[in-house]
């Protein structure tokens, strides 16, 4: 058994139904220009950070060629999604990352499955709270390092 | 995979081989590569448009072999940087006082079919 303890937490975004939200600083790695956005979570987005077509354009200093643009499947056929490199930093981590936009959508913020594979988030949906984990340095995880 | 193709133009086929001779490329691997750039350009006419893609497209053996790994920014046709790690790159990309160019990682960045976007989120 795994004991986390929680590092840090953002409450959900009201909305009909309230909807889980991460605090994200995109940075261009160029310009330093940085801002901050509440992006939902999306488990359904296998992609990276999807943003909208205005977003993309003060970030997308880095851009990658259209050959390494990535295709997504959904219901109504195949999108492809321009990408860029960024620096995002997500509860005061730091990664090397990338932002997404559709050609020829307008786009929308969303946090997909690259990244949420990379760090440790818990759901709170009773206290309407996202949370982030560490992992907790028990008695056990002491007695198992000896 | 094996494939046979019928039918096709003789004149052209000879001149297709002689020119993956010269590059130094087996029959597959010149088909190999023909498709893809076939593919890349039907799906993407943004392509046409923009003269740094059209050099990393019809250099990416070469960029591959030569940067494997590497960072690489690509503007006005042509390599202008290359470094180690991001950080390096932004801080020369800087020096030379560029805003903005195609940045890739030869030979480590991903292509093609991404996974799905589901219907929840696309609303």
């Amino acid at each position: 058994m795994e004991f986390y303890r929680i590092a840090n937490c953002i409450d959900y975004e009201e909305n009909l139904v309230a909807k889980p939200v991460i605090e994200v600083t995109l940075i261009n790695p160029l310009t330093s220009y940085k801002a901050t956005y509440r992006i939902p979570i999306d488990t359904g987005f296998a992609g990276y950070i999807m943003v909208t077509h205005e977003i993309y354009q003060k970030f997308s200093s880095l851009e990658l060629p259209p050959t390494s643009f990535l295709t997504y499947t959904t219901v109504i056929g195949r999108v492809t999604l321009k990408r860029s490199r960024v620096i995002a930093k997500i509860f005061n981590r730091k990664i090397e990352t990338f932002i997404e936009t559709p050609i020829l959508w307008p786009g929308k913020l969303l946090l997909g499955r690259r990244i949420l594979n990379q760090i440790d988030l818990a759901m709170l949906g009773t206290k309407l709270k996202l949370c982030l984990l560490a992992e907790k340095e028990t008695n056990l995880t002491k007695l198992e390092e000896r | 995979m094996d494939i046979i193709i019928r039918g096709i133009n003789e004149k052209i086929y000879r001149e297709f081989k002689a020119e993956a001779a010269r590059r130094g490329l087996k029959i597959r691997e010149a088909i190999t590569e023909a498709i893809k750039l076939w593919l890349a350009i039907n799906e993407l006419p943004l392509l046409a448009e923009n003269r740094d893609s059209v050099f990393y497209l019809l250099n990416k053996r070469e960029l591959e072999e030569k940067y494997y790994g590497k960072y690489i920014a690509i503007r006005d046709g042509r390599v202008i940087v290359d470094a180690e790690n991001l950080e390096e790159l932004v801080l020369k990309l800087r020096k030379m006082g560029v805003n903005k160019a195609l940045v890739i990682r030869p030979g480590f960045e991903e292509e093609g079919f991404g996974g799905e976007w589901s219907w929840s989120s696309i609303g």
